[in-house]
């Protein structure tokens, strides 16, 4: 071997001097190389004669033998999208030998978004996917639905893969509420953004058959930044962060007309603003305590509730320190990132921190083996504050009176500003005092990462081992004060003492521990004979998943808040222990025929054996054939026609059970009441009981199975200025394992059983364009979109009308269920609606309020979205990169409580109909009992609470619809500006680069025009990207939008 | 050597097989007990408080508000639907819910156990239990599956006729007894702690002559058999009750004060006393005892009953006052009353005034007053039974009008059902939209003691001068059953009423 120098040269475009700033080079047959500093100067260190290959994306990579002082000029390629991609199991292939749809999202992409989540950053940016943020709030989790809904029940999440090994989704949705608020305690929620080097969305059934079962609804692999030596030396030192701000975006939007009270008469304790007319006058309001009480304006405060927001405060730091040995065969990758976000409430109560450390090694001892290894460490504490009803933060503010100032009750030791004498003793108190006496505490730590061994006994043949690992612990503690209030110093309660608010407080402490490990053995073999190309790849992969929780609940506290420990309370309500346990053994294979470059053949199989199935059938099985031709190759080089390619892809994917569905199960006995859930617990009275789970297991589960068929075209024109990526896809999942609702007559709620047929059809569409692209001006400008058509096909038997509940939302007054149906897309609102006579008048009762029908009915509604799409653009010039990214959302509709909580606590726009003047309710009719009709005189009026009544009984004439806002949107996501600072200001100070982002997150939303209530994305059912969180929202937490910069220097 | 190596390649494999095997059989929830080590006294108690819960909560509440034992607490929204006489399809789901998934499903299980053991003793338990539950769903919803429940094969059980279900009841209620000889063992359970069969061959024969009186009122022919449960003179003599093992703590509490008063739960404070209820207890010239041991004076000491149909949000000043109103007696350990003593002699009564039997009919009458002070821990039953004597002309009316009394304080579902049954208490001619004009003024005076009245807001598809005749089949047996009948209306009465 020759002796090695460092090499020093300059890459450029050809036919100029131009400097090709990051263009790769490295030394063939060594994991050594490099990239090119701004001017594309670069040096490596490389024995003169041996072979640099030089490579930049849309330039033809080229083979040179290496000398000093080089110039290397590289030509536009005109195959563009020869990019490699990283498939299944960590496989890295050309892209166009894919015969399936694989998205890859570069790494600047992901940390323009400079989300926390990484999963939020895909907003917008794949066609076909959509992103849901299920709230602002910092920790939220996100969902991600990759081509429609297919399972009615379970998750419809893609499984995400990092660097070879999957991750498992660990979610803390609280507790004891219906609302399922939605905090990331692992999993994706732990990855942070700057150590991801690219991710790639697989989205068809043909491209995850390799992955399993879990991989039904996709696969997003994430390939994380490995070492490799800097430009001048063997090592990177990077530095990455920013701060950001964060404003309240989205809140209903509130009538200021009529403060508070109830049927138009001022009531100094009501809960909303049902009084008379705003007039300026100076009056009390709340009860009388120690002989004072409180006085104010009769007038309109527009901005009481906004005020109560404060700004969010986030910001995140990330170091990285990489680099290569000097013999370049070790290579290292270690960084530890801080990400912190303090949310809009005031105080610290809604927080999320967290530290991720990550290291990444391999070593090559021989040229025949390589070791590699990835650990990654996050820990991550969030204060959550909770939502819905009660004495939550976000009920106080909503139904808070328009005409009072909130943040002049801020002061905690004033007995007006606490439950003492608040200035409504219905069920709600103030938000401060919630804020800072409810609490709900998560603090997780997950040790995820992988062991590989690859080996290469003879040419074209590796063989690989890979242990995965992920091991998440998750603590959760919510605490709820006691309110112990003896009214002695209230002189007038005005008839509704503040003593009813009285709760005895309790604490909750959930201690979880989840671990999934990974045994891969893989055996991979390349050849070429001529023009001919195999690629063969058999593996084994054996998983277990576990999971163990022990949760336990106090009540009757000692201390009445702030000490969030179980021996605070008096009693011990509940201590339950949970465990869960699966294994699966899947046996694979993946050929791969190529011929002259242009043509592939792809053919997969995969068998499984499933421990959650019934042990006698847990075997499946399921191919996939996938073809790809690149007929560019055979018509003449030309400059419109740059590169096509048609592929075809036809693959099928099983699935298996939840853990324990298959036999019948028994738990501890206990009995409720309307509103109490634990209105009887076992053991009672020193004896205990069982029953029979709600849910009947079923002996004879089959594997659900997806088959789905996709049809691709990609051509891109003017050597990659103008292109397009057209997929049509075709997917049924039928035999879906269910737990069907069911009449609880048959003795269960719910059974278990292989539930009919859903079909997903769709298209997707993605352009990329380069309007401008002259030597210091690049504009690129990227639209998605997609369509898809979900139908359910068929459902068992038996079922009343031929559908099934997903969902619903019901109280004692209305009720609004989201039906899965044969003939429509899984996700139909039903609810009870008015009742109409044949010529279309709305038919009244004797009071004059419409009649509401006692049967569900369809309101010809629907969950689910139509169109998906999103546009994004850079434009980059002298350095300055200007980008934005839009996402919009058309079609479907929401279950809204905060639209109901609105119109009933008058706060809302909508009640101000008809200025709160006695109507009688338009084109009404009475039903004079012998099938005739006479035209209705009774007014609706407001003294006698019949105006209340028409909204909150009667939905404003629209039953249970009203409470259906349509969900679409249209977001920018982002707006940034980057400024990569010039390089010779940059070495003066010795910085090898820096750059400067500013950015707007969360920018604007613009949603439907009757949509005056909540942000669209908002979800309370968030179960873990299940199609039920889709549903609607209990009152979100609003929204915010973020204003930040951030700088990346590299040393 | 060849051989021997594909023997234990061979070998290697099948161990690798069976191996594989057991490391898939994992599949068994571990926080799950196997069934086959369940027994009867780890499943009973459990079903006797989801059947408690219902029957003591979620059917006393819509039985109270719609038999005008209750009114909707000033200002507060909760259960105004209900004094406005509307009871959804919702409102039942809960209540189906639990009697059939959670005490009537387990009861099978315990039966089957039962039945392999031949231990007969447990399966008069659950006839018992089961007939409770089953005559609760029927005179709530009139019909309900009976002989295709509890098949997982038949996702739509179909909905039997009310009286079928009742016959079918009072069969198993004969089989279970006639398998009893005497100290057979019983498992354990709250509403009969001492573990006597005989105390459970009692409560068998009072929910035997539950059922049989309700028919009797459309079906004279069940005189007979009647009268054989009253000649054999074994009913409990005194009521059928969970009682003594309650605690003021989250779980634990009597369901009714855990939903209304505890402070570990949602705190409502929603129920005051009805007007029709009061007023027809306190005239001037006489004060019912009882009337102190069911409701809380007011602020001023009194009685005082709102009226149904509204919350009186808009009602004048000296209304306006949650202290004016009288709210409950209820602690955390009131007794849940399955079945009173008094209920016992006013079956009894009824009897024996459908047959003309004015002297043991009176007897019998004055028997369940007694019994209904008794309850009430309250003396002056005589000053009371004087006061409202016996007459045997009017019978159905004396009987209807104190049997509504007495179960004021019992249950207020079971109140409902016999208001429904004997048709009294009957409407007055006041409504309760004479008493409070809407704006402000309210003249309770105007009620007509011992009278319904229609409710200041009526619900519309009951109208003026009715009570509720059914509830509608529950949303959670409709939406998922095919073979749920159409609901046949508010007004049409179950079949023990037509």
């Amino acid at each position: 071997m020759a002796q090695s120098q460092i090499i020093t040269g300059k890459v450029v475009s050809a036919g100029s001097d131009e400097g090709i700033p990051g263009a790769s080079i490295s030394v063939l047959g060594t994991s050594r190389g490099t990239i090119t500093d701004y001017n594309g100067m670069f040096s490596i260190d490389a024995a003169p004669g041996t072979t640099l290959v030089v490579s930049f994306v849309g330039m033809r990579t080229v083979s040179i033998p290496a000398r000093d002082l080089m110039v290397i000029s590289l030509e536009e390629d005109t195959e563009v999208l020869d990019e490699v991609v990283v498939t299944a199991l960590g496989i890295s292939r050309s892209e166009k030998t894919l015969g399936y749809a694989a998205t890859k999202v570069e790494a600047d992409e992901i940390t323009k978004a400079r989300t926390t989540n990484v999963a939020t950053a895909l907003a917008g940016k794949v066609a076909g996917v959509q992103v849901q943020s299920t709230s602002t709030d910092p920790g939220a989790a996100s969902n991600i639905i990759i081509r429609g809904f297919s399972s009615v029940s379970g998750s419809n999440q893609p499984l995400y893969v990092v660097d070879g090994v999957p991750l498992q989704n660990t979610t803390d949705y609280g507790h004891g509420s219906q609302d399922e608020k939605a905090t990331a305690l692992g999993g994706i929620g732990n990855v942070a953004s700057q150590d991801i080097e690219s991710m790639t969305i697989l989205k068809g059934a043909a491209a995850t058959a390799l992955y399993g079962s879990r991989a039904a609804n996709g696969v997003v692999i994430i390939t994380t930044k490995q070492g490799a030596k800097g430009e001048k030396r063997n090592f990177n030192i990077e530095y990455n962060g920013g701060v950001s701000f964060a404003q309240i975006a989205n809140l209903p939007i509130f009538q200021n007309q009529f403060g508070q009270g109830w049927n138009g008469q001022q009531t100094f304790i009501e809960n909303g603003s049902w009084g008379p007319a705003l007039d300026g006058s100076d009056q009390v309001y709340g009860p009388i305590w120690n002989n004072q009480q409180l006085l104010h304006k009769y007038s309109a405060l527009p901005t009481n509730i906004v005020d109560f927001f404060e700004t969010g405060v986030s910001h995140n730091h990330n170091v990285a320190f990489s680099g290569a040995s000097a013999d370049g065969k070790m290579t290292y990758y270690t960084s530890y990132t801080f990400a912190g976000d303090n949310g809009i409430m005031p105080g610290d109560k809604d927080v999320f921190n967290r530290h991720t450390f990550a290291f990444r090694g391999s070593y090559e001892p021989t040229k025949w083996l390589k070791v590699s290894s990835s650990v990654n460490f996050a820990t991550s504490k969030t204060d959550v504050v909770d939502t819905y009803q009660g004495t939550s933060v976000i009920d106080g503010l909503y139904e808070f009176p328009r005409d009072i100032s909130l943040v002049d009750h801020a002061d905690l030791s004033s007995a007006f500003n606490t439950p003492e004498a608040w200035l409504t003793p219905y069920g709600i108190t103030n938000p401060y005092w919630a804020i800072a006496n409810n609490y709900h505490h998560n603090n997780s730590k997950q040790l995820y990462g992988k062991v590989q061994v690859d080996a290469k006994p003879i040419d074209g043949l590796t063989l690989t081992y890979r242990f995965g690992f992920d091991y998440t612990d998750a603590d959760t503690k919510i605490g709820v004060p006691q309110i112990n209030l003896d009214d002695a110093l209230i002189n007038e309660d005005y008839g509704y003492a503040p003593s009813n608010l009285n709760q005895t407080g309790s604490v909750y402490a959930r201690y979880r521990r989840l671990y999934e490990l990974n045994h891969d053995i893989m055996a991979t073999y390349a050849n070429k004979w001529g023009k001919f190309d195999l690629n063969v790849v058999l593996g084994v992969n054996i998983c277990e998943r576990a999971s163990t929780s022990l949760a336990a609940t106090t009540s009757d506290l000692t201390f009445e808040t702030g000490f969030w420990d179980l021996s605070n309370g008096a009693n011990k309500d509940d201590i339950s222990e949970a465990q869960s346990k699966r294994r699966s053994v899947g046996l694979f294979g993946d050929i791969t025929f190529g011929y002259a470059d242009q043509l592939f053949i792809d053919l997969t199989a995969r068998n499984d054996w499933s421990s959650t199935l019934p042990l006698a059938k847990n075997s499946y099985f399921y191919p996939g054939i996938t073809a790809s031709w690149v007929f560019t190759e055979i018509i003449p080089k030309n400059n419109v026609l740059s590169f096509g390619k048609v592929r075809a892809a036809y693959g099928m994917t099983g699935n298996d059970a939840s853990v324990y569905l298959t036999n019948p199960t028994f738990v501890q006995a206990f009995a409720t009441t309307t509103y109490n859930s634990d209105a009887i617990l076992f053991p009672f009275n020193g004896t205990n009981a069982f029953m029979a789970t709600a849910t009947l297991g079923s002996g004879t589960l089959r594997p659900e199975m997806t088959s789905e068929a996709e049809f691709g075209l990609n051509m891109q024109f003017f050597g990659g200025r103008l292109g397009f990526d057209a997929t049509y896809y075709h997917r049924i999942t039928k035999d879906q394992i269910f737990s069907l609702p069911v009449d609880p007559a048959t003795g269960y709620n719910t059974m278990v059983t292989n539930f009919g047929k859903v079909r997903n059809t769709g298209f997707e569409l993605a352009i990329n364009t380069t309007p401008v692209k002259t030597k210091h001006v690049t504009w690129n400008l990227d639209f998605n979109i997609a369509r898809n058509w979900n139908t359910v096909l068929e459902l068992p038997e038996g079922l009343d009308g031929g559908k099934s509940i997903i969902q619903g939302f019901s109280t004692s007054n209305d009720a609004v269920y989201a039906y899965a149906e044969v003939g429509k897309p899984m996700g139909e609102f039903y609810t009870y609606l008015p009742q109409y006579t044949a010529d279309g008048k709305i038919i009244v009762g004797a009071d004059g309020q419409p009649v509401i029908g006692t049967e569900l009915e369809d309101t010809g509604k629907n969950m689910q979205c139509k169109w998906t799409g999103g546009i994004s653009t850079s434009l980059s010039f002298f350095g300055i990169t200007l980008s934005a990214t839009l996402d919009a959302r058309l079609g479907g509709y929401m279950f809204s409580r905060t639209k109901n909580l609105m119109e009933f606590t008058g706060n809302g726009i909508v009640t101000v109909y008809n200025g709160r003047n006695p109507f009688i309710v338009p084109n009404s009719v009475v039903d004079n009992g012998d099938g005739t009709f006479s035209e209705n005189t009774t007014p609706i009026f407001l003294y006698d609470n019949s105006f209340q009544s028409f909204f909150d009984g009667t939905g404003a004439g629209q039953g249970g619809e009203f409470f259906l806002i349509d969900r679409s949107f249209a977001k920018l996501r982002n707006v940034s500006i980057t400024w990569d600072l010039p390089k010779k200001w940059m070495q003066k100070i010795r910085f090898e680069g820096m750059s400067l982002t500013a950015y707007v997150n969360n920018a604007v939303t613009f949603t439907a025009k009757d949509n005056y209530y909540i942000d669209p994305e908002s979800t309370s059912y968030a179960g873990d990207g299940d199609l039920s969180a889709q549903f609607g929202e209990l009152y979100s937490n609003p929204t915010n939008r973020q204003y930040g910069i951030n700088v990346n220097i590299k040393f | 050597m060849k051989k021997y190596i594909l023997v234990a390649l061979f070998s290697t494999l099948i161990l690798g097989l069976n191996g594989c095997k057991d490391y898939m059989d994992i599949n068994y929830d571990p926080n799950s007990p196997a069934e086959e080590n369940l027994t009867s006294d780890m499943i009973i108690p459990g079903a006797e408080m989801n059947i408690a819960a219902t029957y003591s909560y979620t059917m006393h509440i819509l039985g109270a508000y719609n038999a005008q034992y209750y009114a909707q607490q000033f200002g507060t929204p909760n259960y105004v639907k209900y004094s406005q006489f509307e009871v959804s399809a919702e409102n039942g789901s809960g209540a189906y819910r639990q009697l059939f998934q959670r005490a009537l499903s387990n009861l099978n299980t315990a039966k089957k156990k039962a039945e392999a053991n031949a231990d007969n003793g447990v399966l008069l338990q659950v006839a018992v239990l089961r007939a409770f539950a089953f005559q609760l769903l029927v005179d709530a919803f009139g019909e309900v599956p009976y002989t295709e429940a509890f098949d997982p094969a038949n996702m739509a059980p179909k909905y039997d006729e009310g009286r079928a279900i009742y016959d079918g009841l009072i069969k198993e209620l004969d089989d279970a007894l006639a398998r009893i000889q005497g100290g057979e063992a019983v498992s354990t359970s709250f509403i009969i702690p001492s573990k006597s069969v005989d105390e459970w061959v009692k409560f068998a024969k009072a929910e035997k002559l539950k059922l049989l009186s309700r028919i009797s009122n459309v079906d004279a022919s069940v005189a007979t058999q009647i009268q054989a449960i009253i000649d054999e003179n074994d009913l409990p003599a005194g009521d059928v009750e969970i009682a003594g093992c309650w605690a003021n703590a989250n779980g634990q509490a009597n369901p009714f004060f855990s939903e209304e008063r505890a402070t570990w739960g949602r705190v409502t404070h929603n129920i005051i006393a009805n007007l029709a209820l009061v007023n027809t207890l306190q005239t001037d010239a006489y004060v019912d005892p009882r009337l102190a041991a069911w409701i809380l004076p007011n602020k001023d000491g009194k009685f005082q009953g709102s009226i149904s149909g509204t919350n009186l949000s808009t009602v004048e000043d000296k209304y306006a006052d949650a202290k004016v109103w009288c709210e409950l007696v209820l602690d955390y350990n009131t007794p849940v009353i399955l079945i009173s003593r008094a209920e016992i002699d006013f079956f009894i009564a009824e009897h024996f005034a459908r047959k003309n039997d004015a002297a043991k009919a009176g007897a019998a009458y004055a028997a369940a007053i007694e019994a209904s002070f008794a309850t009430a821990g309250v003396s002056g039953a005589a000053a009371h039974i004087a006061a409202h004597p016996f007459n045997q002309a009017s019978w159905k009316e004396c009987i209807g009008v104190e049997k509504w009394k007495a179960l004021a304080g019992i249950n207020g579902f079971e109140g409902f059902t016999e208001a429904r049954r004997l048709d009294f208490p009957q409407f007055g001619t006041v409504k309760g939209s004479d008493m409070y004009g809407g704006s402000g003024t309210l003249d309770l005076s105007l009620y007509q003691p011992g009278k319904l009245y229609t409710p200041f807001q009526v619900f519309n598809q009951v109208g003026d001068n009715h009570i509720l005749e059914r509830f509608p089949y529950p949303e959670i047996s409709t939406a998922r059953n095919s073979n749920a009948p159409k609901f046949p209306g508010y007004l049409e009465p179950i079949f023990w009423g037509k």
